[in-house]
């Protein structure tokens, strides 16, 4: 059998102007000689007080600095030689703290820690022992909030009006605006862009997180951009990891996804040898994990629908039956077909009959209609009954609906909240078949009631009059306060006596916003490679509002190291590494030249002390499996 | 192993490691000063008209060849030529060395359009907001 499909045509294949890159971020260093032995010279240098400019250098007996991960600034301690030296640490004193590396008779000196003023950082003197910690690093600079609520968005993807936010006052009555900055084609490179270097004063960044399209991000004023710029980032990271690991050199932020792996056959970062290696692998438990369930959330724009149409046909007692047609609108995009990223229903055909389709007692459809942002804009309803006509003959279904429902719905910028909507009305407008009973007049007029109650009431006696006109009105209006009430209004009016049947408004308890970008949250089966879950150990990943086509590889990496059991550990280096840095990657063998794995850094220590042997000096340096 | 939608470009042009998985947009790598890489092994679908070539800042030397060729070519000003194996998913090898310590990203393209470097008034090549290198 061959089948002719017309009616539509599949779309050509893009062959002109595509074009492929692949990045590769090199660092290079300069090696050294020796690696092994080494003279380590540790330099305290202090200015400022009443030390001549070019500083006076402060003798140490032992040191140590420490690096956290998040990047929080240094810690740095000191044993002073001389517990003299210590009149010369003040609350206005400047310093530089470095360890030299002398080397083949040259000395390179490599800075841990430079800071103005110890007044600026907290800092401890007891005895011969000094002590700091520097406040500089990237966790402080994005613990900046705006001055004014921040809103950036795509005009494309929200529907985000600002002349509808309410202001912030302050005692005085000064009125504070909001600060919005429309991006049409919206990325996530352009809010690092805006927040990184625009509002937290980096330089630059750099990033190997992928480019994706990003629909809004606000930032309230009791928000950092840090708490703001998490929910579009955490999710890149290794299992475990609270987040992608942030690191600072020479201004420029860097942002790395901890979740990348080295691909195949691709060669090793360079060597580092370590004299220990304590692996903290997440568990053996997960290494026989088969599945990931993803959470994620998708906003509700979306590239193209598809139509799945459904019947049924249910017996519902005495001969008869309701048969039932749906089609429902599965929204998708371009990027992952396979994946209906949400579904709404479109429209809805029910019939009730006897014995046969030709002999109906009830007809109902409805049709729902959907605006660019997949919201229900409006409704139309028709329906049929079993009515007399004008001869009150036995009552039939005719060919026009005896009453037809329009409902529209209306929404609008949440005046509190800047991400965010609220459904602000729905109208109903409800038309159909009158009675007009000349027989049965009322104040001079004849009565007029809707024929369908008449009929169901037992009321439609021969010699009424049929007319069409408006039934009912009814109109529900919204507005959302700030003391977590609701105000509602409502009107009902009888369009047939023209009187209204309610007419009030109630303050409710209650949240009426939506989401600016109507994001829906779902979830997804992701296994390593696509294959078919056979129903194994399955894990938890949220991924937030991150589009799929970045998100399910990024899963699918979090679920390879959990299967190989990748974690982070703990490196110890004997000496001193000047190249040492957060975000660097390295190959770490042991002595025996057995390699351990490829890590990148996310935290490192070191101390030196004086011994009868000269300075001697280790370092730490916890790391991730790449 | 890494797969869908991280590399740059069109879905259906990319760069794939040897298991055919979709490379990372960035790969990180450290080396020493002078150290001559080893082969970065990569593969993608050769077009009739299309190019393989790299963009850089100065201090690396960055190479590629078809696989099995035992000459290195370099893809900062020869590019390579991948009509006469179009229309095949071909293996190639690419390879770096830096003559000094060096921190910057080195960017391989695929293109139909061989475009030259576009320098900022400081001397550094401009990017654009995808982070990638602007051509002329």
């Amino acid at each position: 059998m061959s089948f002719v499909i017309t009616g539509f045509a599949l779309p050509e294949p893009i062959t002109t102007g595509e074009e492929a890159t692949f990045t590769i971020r090199l660092t290079a260093y300069e090696a050294r000689a020796t690696r092994n032995v080494q003279e380590i010279i540790p330099r305290l240098t202090v200015y400022g007080g009443r030390l001549p400019e070019e500083g006076e250098e402060i003798r140490i007996r032992a040191c140590s600095w420490q690096k956290a991960e998040g990047a929080t600034g240094i810690d740095c301690s000191f044993t002073l030689a001389d517990v003299n030296d210590r009149e010369f640490i003040t609350k206005s004193t400047s310093l530089t703290f470095e360890i030299g590396l002398k080397e083949n008779g040259t000395t390179t000196y490599k800075t841990i820690a430079s800071l103005n003023k110890l007044s600026q950082v907290a800092f401890q003197i007891a005895g011969n022992t000094f002590s700091f910690q520097t406040v500089s690093g990237v966790t402080d600079k994005l613990n900046a909030s705006p001055a004014v609520p921040l809103m950036i968005y795509d005009p494309d993807k929200v529907p985000f009006n600002a002349d509808e936010i309410e202001q912030l006052q302050d005692t005085e009555g000064r009125e504070y605006e909001i600060e919005a900055i429309a991006v049409t084609g919206l990325t996530i490179y352009d809010l690092f862009q805006e927040i990184f270097v625009n509002r937290c004063g980096f330089a630059d960044y750099w990033t190997n997180i992928p480019n994706f399209a990003v629909p809004q991000l606000s930032v309230d004023i009791t928000e950092t951009y840090a708490d703001a710029l998490n929910q579009w980032i955490e999710p890149f990271s290794a299992p475990g990891s609270d987040g992608p690991l942030l690191t600072e050199t020479d201004d420029v932020v860097s942002i790395h996804d901890t979740s990348l792996l080295i691909p195949a056959d691709f060669p090793t970062p360079r060597d580092l040898t370590v004299w220990g290696c304590s692996e903290a692998a997440i568990s053996a438990a997960y290494s026989d994990v088969e599945a990931a369930k993803m959470f994620y959330s998708i906003p509700s724009t979306f590239d193209y629908t598809t139509n799945l149409m459904e019947t049924s046909n249910l017996p519902i007692g005495d001969g008869l039956w309701r048969f039932s047609f749906t089609n429902t609108l599965e929204f998708r995009s371009f990027a992952q077909p396979l994946i209906v990223m949400d579904k709404q229903l479109q429209a809805v055909w029910e019939y009730t009959y006897r014995d046969s389709l030709a002999n109906p007692v009830t007809q109902e459809q409805v049709t729902n209609f959907f605006d660019r942002y997949a919201r229900l804009r409006s409704t139309l309803t028709d329906r049929w009954a079993l009515l007399p006509d004008e001869t009150s003959a036995p009552a039939f279904i005719g060919t026009d609906p005896t009453e037809h429902e329009e409902q529209q719905f209306t929404y609008a910028q949440h005046p509190n909240s800047l991400g965010r909507q609220y459904q602000q009305s729905i109208t109903k407008s409800l038309t159909g078949r009158i009675m007009v009973d000349a027989n049965n007049t009322y104040r001079g007029d004849p009565f007029r009631q809707n024929l369908r109650l008449a009929h169901w009431a037992g009321n439609a006696e021969e010699g009424f009059t049929i007319a069409d006109g408006p039934l009912r009105n009814y109109q529900e209006t919204v507005s959302p306060g700030r003391n977590g009430q609701v105000q509602r209004r409502i009107t009902d009016y009888d369009m047939v006596r023209d009187l209204p049947m309610s007419q009030r408004r109630e303050a409710q308890v209650g949240d009426v916003s939506l989401n600016g970008n109507n994001t829906i949250t779902r979830d997804l089966i992701v296994t390593e490679d696509g294959s078919e879950f056979t129903g194994g150990k399955v894990v938890q990943f949220s991924v937030g509002p991150i589009p799929l086509d970045i998100s399910i590889p990024l899963v699918r990496r979090k679920l390879v190291r959990l299967r190989e059991t990748r974690a982070s550990a703990s490196l110890n280096i004997i000496g001193f590494d000047p190249t040492i840095e957060a975000g660097i990657t390295f190959a770490a063998s042991d002595l025996e030249e057995q390699i351990e794995g490829n890590f990148i850094c996310t935290a490192f220590s070191g101390s030196a002390e004086m011994t009868r042997e000269g300075m001697q000096c280790s370092m730490a340096v916890s790391a991730v499996e790449i | 192993m890494l797969d869908g939608g991280q590399c740059g470009g069109n879905m259906s042009l990319r760069f794939l490691d040897t298991n055919n998985n979709p490379l990372p947009e960035i790969y990180v790598l450290s080396m020493f000063a002078g150290q001559v890489g080893q082969p970065i092994p990569v593969r993608f679908e050769c077009r009739d008209g299309y190019f393989l070539f790299a963009v850089a800042p100065a201090g690396v030397t960055v190479e590629g060849r078809a696989d099995g060729d035992t000459a290195w070519i370099d893809l900062l000003t020869d590019p390579i030529d991948l009509s006469p194996f179009a229309p095949e998913v071909s293996d190639f090898e690419l390879r770096l060395t830096p003559e000094a310590a060096f921190n910057d990203d080195i960017q391989f393209r695929i293109s139909e359009t061989v475009g030259q470097m576009v320098y900022n008034g400081n001397g550094d090549l401009v990017k654009n907001g995808n982070n990638q290198y602007v051509l002329r």
